[in-house]
């Protein structure tokens, strides 16, 4: 018994110490992004695991890609830069704590994420602490403008906006497909997916078509076989599904299998290229989706870009990726126009940012924060996905 | 097509989802019922063994190279593949991290519970375990309409699968706990715990089999869900035992019959609360029915109330 105590104890001792281990080394100076010398510190918080981990992934091998090359090339000021990824697992409570412990770190600048609901969970936390924020690909309007207090000082982005990714779809389900009928179903619990719902439907009905169902769903549904009975009984011409990949994936596949073969439609959500159609080709005739960005597009600094990024990763990146890749470029730039790390001095050449030039085109920062970008519409079909239309912003 | 019939159709079709739902809810109670029948602990770990059976579904068809659709042996095999490897997993479980605890007080096995269940999920997402992104689930059972579509209804062969497999599990269940020698062990444990250990029953061997069966039982329904929609992923099995859980608590935890009338009535209350227009509800009314349960009928629909032992 007394042996079996003492190696327990060992045993204790030795996971304490490999946890302590682990810790980082302390922070340093937390109050004005870190000191004259040494790293430049970008935090980059993203769903690295979880239902969306393919947003982090693919978004982290962007950001990487980046550092990477503006480190070879020397630096920014001089200095190298060093992205901090941290994780938080598909969750809206995973992100506070990140924040602070990037907040801690000394980073000069954040950026992240994907889902519009993640990225409002840290804007507060970034506004208090006075660190620039840039979200990737986050598109929901309260990402950078609260809506009680108006425009959110430390909140930037480098990609389009709901009310216009929901207007693209709409002007392509009615122009491009020439359907009148629209039945939704969307998110409830993502603000992503409620605001991209709620602007199709204004833009959809304002073309002259008409929405004869809103359904609704939950981030852990599996099942959507009510909804989808009921929308297949009230006949729609097109299914508007704004919602993420992988129950995308999950809905597609249940509504043809009940027989409701009319083209279905969704945004940016759906960018998972690897996995979205995998296994379920059949069911994903006939579907498209907007998006940020195609590898496919002939725009200058497109190809150098996809070939650099297949270099490096071997796969073709989606837009979530070239988002990635632009929202770090981006905070290099503002840190290289601002001559200093102070976050400040950064935050307000970010905010001055006029016609930059991504490879997910051109960003110039608006009195919202928001660039204004073109879109594209790609079908869900092969690798990488067909480009069908592009529109401009208006 | 006129109005009414349509209307009929569409509730005919509802009625076939909420068959399918409840069925694969009371699969999942069973495991829960069971447990609670004999220890009196809810086993929160249950709904991540059901993901576990998912994927050793997937990684058994995948060795086996099982077409799509496979031939019902391979099925058949995959199937008692997954519930053979999650009887030992649930075994372990009840081994490693509830037996030390079993003269600690309830609310610290509870806690254990899901500790176990917290493990499952993100253990499950490392990168050498499965991985944290959905994996796509081979059509073993074809997920395919097999009606004419000029009836306008759908009806899959996995579902029915899924709905004859809940009804052959539970009744083989029953039996065994009504007339087999373990089951009657088992009753004894449940009813109490230190008199069948004074009458040299095997408590703690008793105990293990019941951790097996429900986590078999586990499986089977995770391997049929992920057939049925494709996919696997880590946290596939939250959801899904919480809903199981309810189920199990609104049939009368701790009878068997119960987890199936529990199963099916949330399955079908869920179905048409959703598919009549309020499908932002679907999980708060299964949460709702708990609440309304424990307040008016704590026993549950089949529970018999049991005197606390003083």
């Amino acid at each position: 018994m007394a042996w079996n105590r003492t190696l327990f104890l060992i045993a204790l001792a030795a996971i304490a110490a490999a946890i302590v281990g682990c810790k980082s080394p302390g922070p340093n100076a937390a109050g004005a992004g870190n000191g004259g010398s040494g790293k430049i510190i970008i935090g980059h918080y993203a769903s690295m695991s979880g239902d969306d981990a393919v947003f982090g992934t693919t978004t982290d091998h962007g950001a990487k890609l980046a550092v990477e090359e503006i480190n070879a090339a020397g630096g920014v000021l001089g200095r190298q830069i060093e992205l901090i990824t941290l994780d938080t697992r598909s969750t809206d409570v995973g992100v506070p704590p990140i924040i602070d412990r990037f907040y801690q770190e000394g980073a000069t600048a954040i950026v992240g994420e994907v889902a519009s609901g993640r990225t409002l969970a840290a804007a507060p936390k970034v506004e208090a602490y006075g660190i620039p924020m840039v979200s990737p690909s986050s598109t929901n309007v309260r990402v950078t403008v609260d809506p009680d207090r108006g425009v959110r000082k430390w909140v930037f982005r480098t990609c389009f906006i709901d009310p216009f990714q929901g207007e693209v779809i709409a002007r392509f389900a009615h122009g491009k497909l020439g359907k009148r009928r629209a039945a939704i179903l969307f998110d409830r619990a993502q603000p992503y997916s409620v605001g991209l719902a709620e602007s199709f439907k204004q833009n959809f009905i304002r073309l002259g078509g008409q929405v004869v169902a809103e359904e609704g769903y939950t981030k852990d549904d599996q099942e959507f076989g009510s909804q989808l009975t009921r929308i297949k009984g009230l006949d729609p011409d097109v299914l508007i599904v704004p919602g993420y990949y992988s129950q995308v994936k999950l809905i597609v596949t249940q509504a043809r299998g009940r027989g409701l073969d009319v083209p279905i439609v969704g945004g940016d959500g759906w960018d998972d290229p690897q996995g979205l159609t995998r296994g379920a080709e059949q069911a994903f005739k006939d579907t498209y989706f907007v998006n940020h960005f195609s590898p496919l597009e002939e725009r200058e600094g497109v190809r150098q870009f996809v070939e650099a990024y297949r270099q490096r990763w071997q796969e073709d990146p989606n837009a979530l990726a070239a988002l990635g890749y632009d929202a770090v470029q981006l905070v290099a730039d503002a840190i290289k126009r601002a001559g200093s790390t102070d976050r400040t001095a950064v935050r307000d050449a970010l905010e001055k940012t006029q016609n930059y030039a991504g490879v997910t085109g051109t960003i110039s920062v608006d009195a919202q924060h928001n660039p204004r970008k073109t879109a594209v519409v790609v079908k869900a079909e092969g690798s990488p996905f067909p480009l069908v239309d592009v529109y401009p912003p208006q | 097509m006129p109005g009414s019939a349509h209307h009929l159709l569409e509730f005919v079709q509802h009625l076939i989802n909420g068959l399918y739902l409840g069925g694969t809810y009371a699969l999942i109670a069973l495991g829960y019922t069971m447990v609670y029948g004999v220890l009196r602990l809810i086993n929160f770990a249950h709904g991540d063994v059901v993901m576990v059976g998912a994927y050793v579904a997937l990684f058994a068809a995948a060795g086996l190279h099982a077409p799509a659709p496979a031939p019902w042996y391979q099925t058949l095999l995959i199937f008692l593949l997954a519930m053979a490897a999650c009887a030992l997993l649930g075994m372990l479980i009840e081994r490693v991290a509830y037996r030390p605890l079993r003269q600690a007080p309830r609310l610290a096995a509870l806690i254990t519970a899901i500790g176990v269940s917290v493990l499952l999920e993100n253990g499950g997402q490392l990168p050498w375990v499965f991985g944290s992104q959905p994996r796509s689930v081979p059509e073993l059972v074809p997920r395919v309409n097999i009606l004419p579509t000029a009836w306008g209804l759908s009806v899959t062969p996995i579902e029915l699968v899924t709905i004859g497999v809940t009804l052959a599990l539970m009744v083989a269940l029953q039996m065994l706990v009504q007339r087999t020698r373990i089951g009657k062990a088992m009753r004894a444990c449940s009813m109490d715990r230190e008199a069948a250990y004074l009458m040299g029953i095997p408590v703690n061997r008793v105990i293990l089999v019941t951790f097996a069966l429900g986590s078999a039982l586990a499986a089977a329904a995770g391997m049929l869900i992920a057939v049925k929609t494709g996919q696997a992923h880590a946290f596939m099995g939250l959801m899904l035992g919480l809903k199981a859980f309810v189920a199990a608590v609104v049939g009368g935890i701790g009878s068997i019959p119960g987890a199936m009338v529990g199963g099916f009535s949330l399955g079908m209350i869920e179905e048409m609360v959703a598919g009549y227009g309020f499908s932002s509800w679907r999980d708060a009314i299964a949460f709702v029915l708990l609440i309304l349960i424990l307040l008016v009928r704590p026993t549950g629909i089949m529970g018999r109330a049991v005197p606390e032992k003083v």
